[in-house]
């Protein structure tokens, strides 16, 4: 699993980096919208997850650029600046999560490995399609995958334990 | 030389007070408005930022504990019984970090508040969850309260029912409700604050342990009309009040959203 963090916040993201790591998710970092993007053109990680408030461009706009060129690439939103808007717009751009900042460390790590897995399944789900000849729906598959639903459904026993 | 500096201390003072004399505009009343709502949620979001680092700070030094303390003691913790000796060593640190985090938690969702109360306040008419409006209002409502030694109790309503209207005027409006009523209240008073649905609104009742003839004087706008009944009513909504086995309510209610699919 390559999992990219996205934050300007350097102590923050290096510890949060350090503390994933510890959990079993190796990840790699960048500091601002532009870097992510040319990052992505490299070497696509899996999951992303991505800041909303930073210098240069806004980090909605780095998941809009995504969803359009990458939309295999699962973002997990994690903000300290979360609107009702933020959260609805991600959502319509197809975040696989929206989490606010400070979250719990193995509440991000299970977010992490649910999107991975989600994305997984439905690359699994559009090989399957493809195998069978159905070529539209195996690209339609891959390009339009909702995810199951954000915050709250894919852990819900977690989310009532929190306070 | 004496003269002088008072003379120019009586300048300075003159125009402050001139200043003061100048009646704002509506147009710079709005700028300033925005102004000071931009400014609150930029604070609000830095301080979030370094809790936030706060809190990875902590618990990587929590993790960094644990670690070490299995890496130590772990086959020789199994082989000599040694677990409790060395977890009793981490312990205080840990207890500690706990507390940090705690408190880190707390701040957090009144940050959290303070930041969503500050872009409420650009909005205009639009889709909110009220139980979150009446969140980002409830500490400073609560604080108060408890400073004036009135028993505040909040209870929002079940589900997140959404509503349609001005964010930063349904705010104000419950505000001035709730603190006409407890002008009129003294310590020791109740004063309980529900919201739900009723009637098809979203509406939000203020049960006090005193009539309303007696809740003191209320905050009125220049027609003499009651302040928060102006705004209900601006916003599309309405504000009754009746009385009956000893409590007192005031009811302010606001149009739901239409859902949407």
């Amino acid at each position: 699993m390559k999992v990219l963090l996205v934050d300007d916040e350097i102590d923050f993201v290096t510890t949060l980096s350090n503390r994933l790591g510890m959990r079993g998710i190796k990840t790699d970092v960048v500091h601002d919208g532009q870097e992510a993007l040319d990052y992505v053109k490299e070497q696509e990680p899996d999951v992303i997850v991505l800041d909303l408030k930073m210098p240069g461009m806004y980090g909605m706009e780095v998941l809009r650029r995504l969803s359009k060129t990458n939309p295999k690439i699962q973002v997990v939103i994690l903000t300290g600046h979360g609107t009702d808007r933020d959260e609805e717009e991600a959502q319509r751009l197809k975040a696989f999560d929206y989490l606010e900042k400070p979250t719990d460390i193995d509440k991000l790590a299970d977010r992490i490995r649910g999107a991975y897995k989600f994305k997984l399944e439905q690359t699994m789900a559009a090989a399957a399609f493809a195998e069978a000849g159905e070529f539209d729906t195996a690209r339609e598959m891959a390009k339009d995958a909702e995810p199951l639903k954000t915050t709250g459904e894919l852990f819900p026993d977690e989310d009532k334990n929190e306070t | 030389m004496g003269e002088t500096q008072a003379g120019q201390a009586t300048g300075r003072a003159s125009t402050v007070q001139r200043a003061g004399d100048v009646e704002a505009s509506p147009g710079l009343r709005a700028a300033q408005l925005q102004v000071l709502s931009r400014t609150l949620a930029n604070v609000a979001h830095d301080i979030q930022n370094h809790l936030a680092a706060i809190n990875e700070s902590a618990g990587w030094m929590g993790d960094l504990l644990t670690l070490k303390n299995k890496q130590r003691f772990g086959w020789i913790s199994r082989l000599f019984r040694l677990g409790k000796r060395h977890s009793d060593d981490i312990r205080p640190f840990c207890i500690a970090l706990d507390a940090i985090q705690k408190e880190i938690g707390q701040g957090s969702i009144s940050n959290k508040r303070l930041g969503g109360f500050a872009h409420r306040l650009e909005e205009t008419l639009s889709v909110f969850s009220g139980n979150k409006a009446l969140e980002e209002i409830g500490d400073v409502l609560l604080r108060e309260a408890a400073e004036k030694g009135i028993h505040l109790e909040m209870k929002l309503a079940n589900g997140e029912p959404m509503i349609e209207t001005d964010p930063p005027g349904f705010q104000l409006a419950v505000f001035c409700g709730v603190e006409q009523i407890m002008d009129g209240l003294e310590s020791g008073d109740r004063l309980v604050l529900e919201a739900g649905v009723g009637e098809g609104r979203y509406q939000v009742q203020l049960t006090s342990s005193r009539p309303a003839e007696s809740l003191g004087l209320p905050l009125r706008d220049p027609d003499g009309q009651d302040f928060s009944q102006t705004i209900v009513e601006e916003l599309g909504g309405q504000i009754w009040k009746q009385s009956g086995d000893g409590n007192h309510i005031t009811t302010l209610a606001f149009p739901l959203a239409v859902a949407r699919t």
